[in-house]
Formats: C-alpha cells, sequence, structure tokens
C-alpha cells in the first residue's frame, strides 16, 4: 500500500490529464538555468528536502498513521504549480517589448493554461440558483412538511441519500437514523452478508433510497430499534401500504417526494 | 435578500477588521508592513485570536452563546485600542490601499477584477454536495440550534460521547456559527456567500503579494499574475487540485488550506530568502503558522513540514543555522496541536457531559 507508485499515483490524480504538472517542471528548469548561483542552490535543497521529508514511502506511512493515508494528497498543495507557472508566464508576456508581441504572446499563454476538458466553466455549471440558499426546493418543502408536522424537539429522520445530505443545510433540528458511514459502505440493494453492525440501517436504505417492498420484518424492527419519527422517499417507489403496515402514514407530498410520520 | 445584504455587509466588516487586526499587529510589534500584507497579516492574527478566545471554551464545553459574547467582548477592545492608540496607523493603511488602487487603475485592472469576482459568483453559483460538505454546514446551524459546541455530530445531530478532536481543535466553523448567530443568516449563506467569497479574495490578495516580491519592478506584472493563476484555477478541474477547493469547495476549511495558507506560507519563504534576518519576514511567519490550524485542520502536518523544509533549505544554501532555529520556534504552535491530537488518535478523550 505505500510505495513510490503510490506517490506517484497522487501526483496522477493530482495532475488529471492537463498539463500543469508538465509546465511547472519546465517553468523549474528555467527558474534554475537563469537563477543566480544561491537560486540554484536553494532550489536543489529544497527539491531534495522535500523528498527525504515528504515524498517517500517512510513519510506516507508515517502520514498515514497520524491522519490517515486518504488525506496524504494535501501535501501536494505544498507544491507551488500555479505561481511558478504563472511566474514563467508573467515573464514571458511582460518581457516583449512591442504591444502587439505582448498581446500574441498572452493568447499564447491563455491557450496553453486553459484547462480545455477539464475547465469548471461549462455549459452545466453556469447557473443561476432556484433561490437564494441555493438549496433544492424540494429539500427546503420536506423540511417546512416535518417542521410543521413535529411534536418533539429533535425528531429521528431517515431519507433518500440526496435528501438526507441536503437536508443539514435547512434543517438542524432533524436527526438522521441513517449513518453516513451506512450510506457511504453499504448503499446498495445486496443482501446483509457484509452488512454487519449496519445491518438495521441497511434494511431502511433499502425501503427508502431503493424503494424495495419485501422486508416488512426487518424494516419494522429496524424503525423500532431507530426510533424513527419520520421516513422520506420517493413518491415514485409508491411506499404508502407499505409503510402503513410499518407503522407510518403518510402526512404529505412534495413533487418528488413523500413524507411519512409515525402513527401514534 | 435581506439574507444576502447581510452577506455583503459581513464581508465588508470582515475585511475593515482584518485591517484593524493587522494594524494592531504593526502596533504591538513594531512591524513595518506593506499595506498588503497588513491585511493579510490581519486575517490570520484575526483567526489566531479568536482560536485563543473559543478552544477553552469548547474543551470545557461551554454553551455557544458564551463565545458569542466573549468574542464580541474582545472584538471591541482590540478596536477600541485601535481606535485610541493607533488610529493614525489604520488611516495611513486606508490612503494607502486607496492610493494603491489608483495607481494601478486602467484595463488590466479591470479584467483582472472582472476575473476575480467571476470566480466569487461563480463559486457562490455551485451546488457541490459531499458528506464533508453536509459536515461543515451541519456543524455551523447544529451549533446555532443547540448552543452548544461539538456536543452532537455536524452531520447527523446525533449526540456525541466524546469530543472528535479532528474537528474540534480548530475554531473556524465556530467563528462561522458566531456570525451566524448574529445576522441570523443561515450557515450555508454565510459559508459559500461570505467565507467562499474570502478565501477566493485573500488568495488573490496573497498572489498580488508574490507578484510584488517577484516584479517589483511593476505592480502591473502583480496583476497579470494574478490573471493567470486565476485562469489556471477555472481550468485546473481534478480531484485533488488546489483549484477545485477555490472555485467549488473554497469555503471548506481545506479551501483556506489550500488557497491561503499554504501560498501565506511561500509569501513569508519569499521575503526570508530576500533578506534572511527580515524581523517584518520572520513575523510573517510566526503569525501564519500560528493561526494555521485555527483557520484549517488540514494544515496540521504540512504547514510545520513546509516550513521546516523551507528554512532547512535556506540555512544550508546560506550555511547560517539560526535560520533553522527560528522556522523550529514557527513550528512549535503545530507541533502542540500535532502532540494532542496524536495522543487522541491513541485514546486520550475528553468525554462530553451533558
Amino acid at each position: 500500500m505505500y510505495n513510490v507508485e503510490g506517490i506517484l499515483q497522487t501526483f496522477q490524480v493530482y495532475g488529471g490529464v492537463t498539463s500543469f504538472l508538465a509546465l511547472f517542471l519546465a517553468s523549474v528548469i528555467y527558474g534554475f538555468c537563469h537563477g543566480r548561483e544561491e537560486e540554484r542552490k536553494r532550489f536543489f535543497f529544497l527539491f531534495v528536502l522535500s523528498f527525504l521529508f515528504v515524498f517517500n514511502d517512510l513519510s506516507m506511512n508515517l502520514v498515514g498513521k497520524v491522519v490517515g493515508t486518504a488525506t496524504y494528497y494535501r501535501f501536494l498543495w505544498a507544491i507551488p504549480v500555479l505561481p511558478v507557472i504563472a511566474w514563467a508566464g508573467t515573464k514571458a508576456i511582460t518581457e516583449r517589448e512591442k504591444r502587439w508581441e505582448q498581446a500574441l504572446v498572452l493568447v499564447l499563454v491563455f491557450c496553453l493554461f486553459w484547462g480545455g476538458k477539464n475547465s469548471f466553466v461549462t455549459e452545466g455549471t453556469i447557473r443561476i440558483p432556484e433561490n437564494v440558499s441555493n438549496v433544492p426546493k424540494e429539500v427546503i418543502q420536506v423540511c417546512r412538511i416535518i417542521n410543521e408536522d413535529k411534536t418533539m424537539e429533535r425528531p429521528v429522520v431517515i431519507f433518500d441519500r440526496d435528501c438526507q445530505m441536503w437536508s443539514r443545510f435547512c434543517a438542524p433540528d432533524l436527526v438522521w437514523g441513517i449513518s453516513r458511514d451506512a450510506y457511504q459502505y453499504h448503499n446498495d440493494p445486496e443482501g446483509y452478508e457484509n452488512a454487519k453492525k449496519y445491518k438495521w440501517e441497511k434494511a431502511m436504505i433499502h425501503a427508502v433510497n431503493f424503494g424495495m417492498k419485501d422486508e416488512q420484518e426487518m424494516l419494522t424492527k429496524a424503525l423500532e430499534k431507530k426510533k424513527v419519527d419520520y421516513i422520506v422517499t420517493m413518491s415514485a417507489y409508491q411506499m404508502d401500504a407499505y409503510l402503513d403496515q410499518a407503522g407510518y402514514s403518510l402526512v404529505d407530498m412534495t413533487a418528488e417526494r413523500s413524507v411519512y410520520a409515525r402513527k401514534e | 435578500m435581506v439574507a444576502l445584504a447581510w452577506c455583503f455587509l459581513l464581508l465588508l466588516l470582515l475585511g475593515i477588521e482584518w485591517g484593524i487586526f493587522g494594524v494592531l499587529a504593526c502596533k504591538l510589534f513594531r512591524l513595518e508592513l506593506k499595506s498588503y500584507e497588513t491585511g493579510i497579516v490581519g486575517f490570520f492574527v484575526y483567526f489566531g485570536l479568536f482560536q485563543v478566545v473559543a478552544l477553552p471554551l469548547i474543551l470545557i464545553q461551554r454553551p455557544f452563546h458564551e463565545l458569542v459574547w466573549l468574542w464580541l467582548v474582545a472584538l471591541g477592545i482590540v478596536n477600541l485600542f485601535v481606535l485610541f492608540t493607533a488610529r493614525g496607523l489604520f488611516g495611513t493603511l486606508v490612503r494607502n490601499i486607496l492610493a494603491g488602487l489608483w495607481r494601478i487603475k486602467g484595463l488590466l485592472f479591470a479584467v483582472v477584477f472582472l476575473l476575480v469576482l467571476f470566480v466569487c459568483w461563480f463559486q457562490g453559483t455551485q451546488q457541490y454536495m459531499g458528506w464533508d460538505t453536509t459536515y461543515y454546514i451541519g456543524t455551523i446551524d447544529t451549533t446555532v440550534y443547540t448552543d452548544s459546541m461539538y456536543q452532537y455530530n455536524g452531520a447527523s445531530g446525533v449526540a456525541e460521547q466524546v469530543l472528535d478532536l479532528r474537528y474540534a481543535l480548530s475554531a473556524f466553523y465556530m467563528h462561522s456559527a458566531v456570525l451566524c448567530k448574529l445576522t441570523a443568516v443561515s450557515g450555508v449563506m454565510v459559508q459559500k456567500y461570505v467565507l467562499g467569497t474570502v478565501c477566493i479574495l485573500i488568495h488573490g490578495l496573497i498572489l498580488f503579494a508574490m507578484g510584488r516580491r517577484l516584479f517589483p519592478d511593476s505592480e502591473r506584472k502583480a496583476l497579470v499574475l494574478i490573471g493567470l493563476v486565476f485562469v489556471m484555477h477555472l481550468g485546473f478541474q481534478t480531484m485533488y487540485s488546489v483549484s477545485d477547493f477555490l472555485v467549488i469547495r473554497g469555503y471548506e476549511a481545506k479551501g483556506f488550506c489550500a488557497n491561503v495558507i499554504i501560498p501565506a506560507v511561500f509569501y513569508a519563504a519569499l521575503r526570508i530568502w530576500e533578506q534572511s534576518q527580515n524581523r517584518e519576514a520572520w513575523a510573517i511567519m510566526f503569525v501564519v503558522c500560528f493561526s494555521s490550524v485555527p483557520v484549517s485542520m488540514s494544515s496540521l502536518l504540512i504547514v510545520p513540514a513546509m516550513v521546516v523544509i523551507v528554512s532547512m533549505a535556506e540555512s544550508m544554501a546560506r550555511k547560517s543555522w539560526t535560520i533553522l532555529g527560528r522556522g523550529i520556534c514557527c513550528a512549535v504552535p503545530n507541533s502542540i496541536y500535532l502532540l494532542v491530537y496524536f495522543l487522541y488518535t491513541r485514546g486520550l478523550e475528553i468525554f462530553i457531559h451533558q
């Protein structure tokens, strides 16, 4: 797990299919070749010490033990990729004497620097939020329905995955009945062989996130065990009768979702 | 729309506060900083002081409203202190900023300014959603709702048994919660519109400072540098890139680590490379290190590693070991956090008494 390949892979994921890492290397070599002797020494020592202290097997292992290997990629942020490329680019643009030369180099540099298909700016990302808080209207409505219906201060709610994640943005009073770990590692319609301590949560995921209706007993037990007050699921699953048998009745609906409450 | 107006007002007020805190640092430590450096230092001193106020209250599990009041008192004291003892310095700072803006006016400035504004707008309109996002925003709203700090899981709302020091050692999100409490604006709006914009603007300011050091002969070259970096940011969409944590997730503490703290360490290193004995350069480095964990827990290991490598390389290049000694001093605050965090991962737990 901890090997040079792992570090190289991290670099590859960081750079993606962009040319930024190559441009960075070219800029460093340019700086090294054109720098004063003192600057060259500094470059050299920085390069050697970075590999000695950070970018090696042992450090990756140590970092993994303290903060987890999943966060090792953040050490790549310490390489000033964009500022160094921009420094070389600024020199290339501003060292031209004539305006048209500057403009030409500027256009060339922009073309070179633009990430192309790795751009954030696409047709889908230029958007006007549907409301001022930029939270889906659907989720706001679901939270409002629960808020108007609830009789307890902090009701336990199970949602389909998307609605669960967004719900925290508009309703801090709701308590999740399905944990993040359960959704992250057991969000599938498969059986319970590997679910272990998450088996009750998985039963609820089956119902609210996949609309499965063949686990009545298991679901009823899970809902009792987790003391669930409200269930939010997609209306398209048509769960009214199924959840009624589990002791939950329909409170209200939004365009896409149905909200059920535990019967008194 | 009132909430949106509050967000704009908060941006303006925070900017003024960072100027005031920068002046405070200059006054107390007799630093001679450029106006853009004063702003950067002010940002870090502000969050450093917030941490000093907030962390003890988090660890002894006091109610959140006590932090709000204590922070208001601390802010009042700092503002009054600067008003009575360093009014002139603050006036000079404002005049220098306005004069600087007037000096660099023109087409290039307008283009770069609009580009930065576009990135701010773009960041605010994105609907990225991940489990981490849920946790961070949830932490802010849960803090305000329950009047407690880190006693409930930010994402699920479930009561915690022990303080999760992975998050509780940094008071960054508690600061956002204070803003929410004072303005009654939701956590998602404060974080996305206010802190997300702050991340981009401070990033731009640090790039400008870097540009001024790399091209001391021309402010316009510094503007070109900012422009190029921001163009690259818009085209650098990969899973781990710093740009992803600026353009999409700039409001997360991780975004501040990648785009504010680490570039600030580089800026301090640039100054140290110019003059290794310069007091101001080392003061900037220390302040950035001191406030790195308060702004983002991701800095816990990265910042001390960077500082030690930078100062060791400089020591070797100049054959002066005092430089390494200073670097190690700068890494001390993070080392303390690291030790506490390491003990936490080895079983040191603070139980929550509710």
